[in-house]
């Protein structure tokens, strides 16, 4: 594997790891605290913050570059604009659904808690985390083993 | 000029027009006509006009039999909707976060405010990747063809 994929594969076990997190702190508040489960699901997403943080800071930390060596060619630039591209797709399509779907279900009169509208921007973030690193994951297999 | 950029011209013009009569009648709705900001916001009706956007691929067609897309395109198309994107995130993220700075954890916005969101976002979108790609190949370059 090379830098880019180990990046990918440690952003997608932090995402992993902060979605079982997530549930496991949701199923704990609904059982001690009787919070009911979307509130108990938005206080755990909270608390998942940090790994999702350390999801996008880490990965390029613990994979440094290593001087003195190519680490990178044209096929990984265009592999990694590729998967921006995607990422700010899917988040875009993520806020648009989002969007209509609470204009067609509340109906344009209404009005929704402020909170919510940061809450569509978590999320957002987490859809564009995973879409680049899936992405990554998916061109960089298709390579082979002249990915090395 | 080739396809991609007079597809572009022709998006920044009908944005521009739209974004004008718009900003035109709001103004002489609320500073002429004296109506209250929430009715003269109706002026915005005149974004509409940027549903023409839809026929620019049309009224654009690629001409069968000569090639008319090549690296340098895919590279350019690339650029500009990653700019595209990245300043409408920016823009996004900022409109969704200002209304819970400004009225707190336990206010509400209406639903109206989404879909202005979302309205303005495609818009925003639009008009960077004209601007970008007009830039980028130049404004009136005729050496593109």
């Amino acid at each position: 594997m090379n830098r880019m994929q180990r990046i990918a594969w440690c952003q997608l076990g932090f995402v992993a790891a902060a979605a079982i997190f997530s549930v496991i702190a949701m199923a704990f508040f609904v059982r001690k605290y009787d919070y009911s489960a979307p509130e108990a699901w938005w206080l755990a997403a909270g608390y998942a913050v940090p790994l999702l943080i350390l999801a996008v800071i880490a990965p390029p930390v613990i994979f440094r570059k290593r001087r003195g060596r190519v680490d990178c060619d044209e096929r990984d630039l265009m592999i990694d604009c590729t998967a921006a591209r995607i990422a700010f797709g899917a988040a875009f399509v993520f806020f648009i659904g989002v969007c209509v779907t609470t204009w067609i279900a509340v109906g344009v009169d209404s009005m929704i808690p402020a909170v919510w509208l940061t809450r569509i921007v978590y999320i957002g973030w987490v859809t564009a985390v995973i879409a680049h690193a899936l992405t990554t994951v998916v061109f960089y297999s298709r390579g082979g083993l002249a990915n090395e | 000029m080739n396809r991609l950029q007079k597809m572009a011209r022709f998006n920044l013009i009908v944005i521009l027009i739209s974004l004008s009569l718009s900003a035109i009648a709001v103004g002489v709705l609320h500073f002429i006509v004296r109506q209250p900001i929430q009715r003269a916001l109706g002026g915005f009706g005149f974004i509409g006009i940027c549903g023409l956007l839809g026929f620019s691929p049309l009224l654009y067609k690629k001409t069968p039999g000569t090639v008319s897309f090549d690296e340098r395109d895919l590279l350019i198309q690339r650029k500009t909707s990653l700019r595209a994107y990245s300043i409408f995130w920016f823009l996004f993220v900022l409109a969704a976060m200002a209304p819970f700075f400004v009225l707190g954890p336990d206010g509400a916005v209406s639903v109206k405010y989404l879909a202005a969101m979302v309205f303005g976002g495609m818009i925003i979108v639009m008009l960077v990747q004209s601007i970008v790609t007009l830039e980028e190949y130049g404004w009136r370059n005729k050496d593109n063809e």
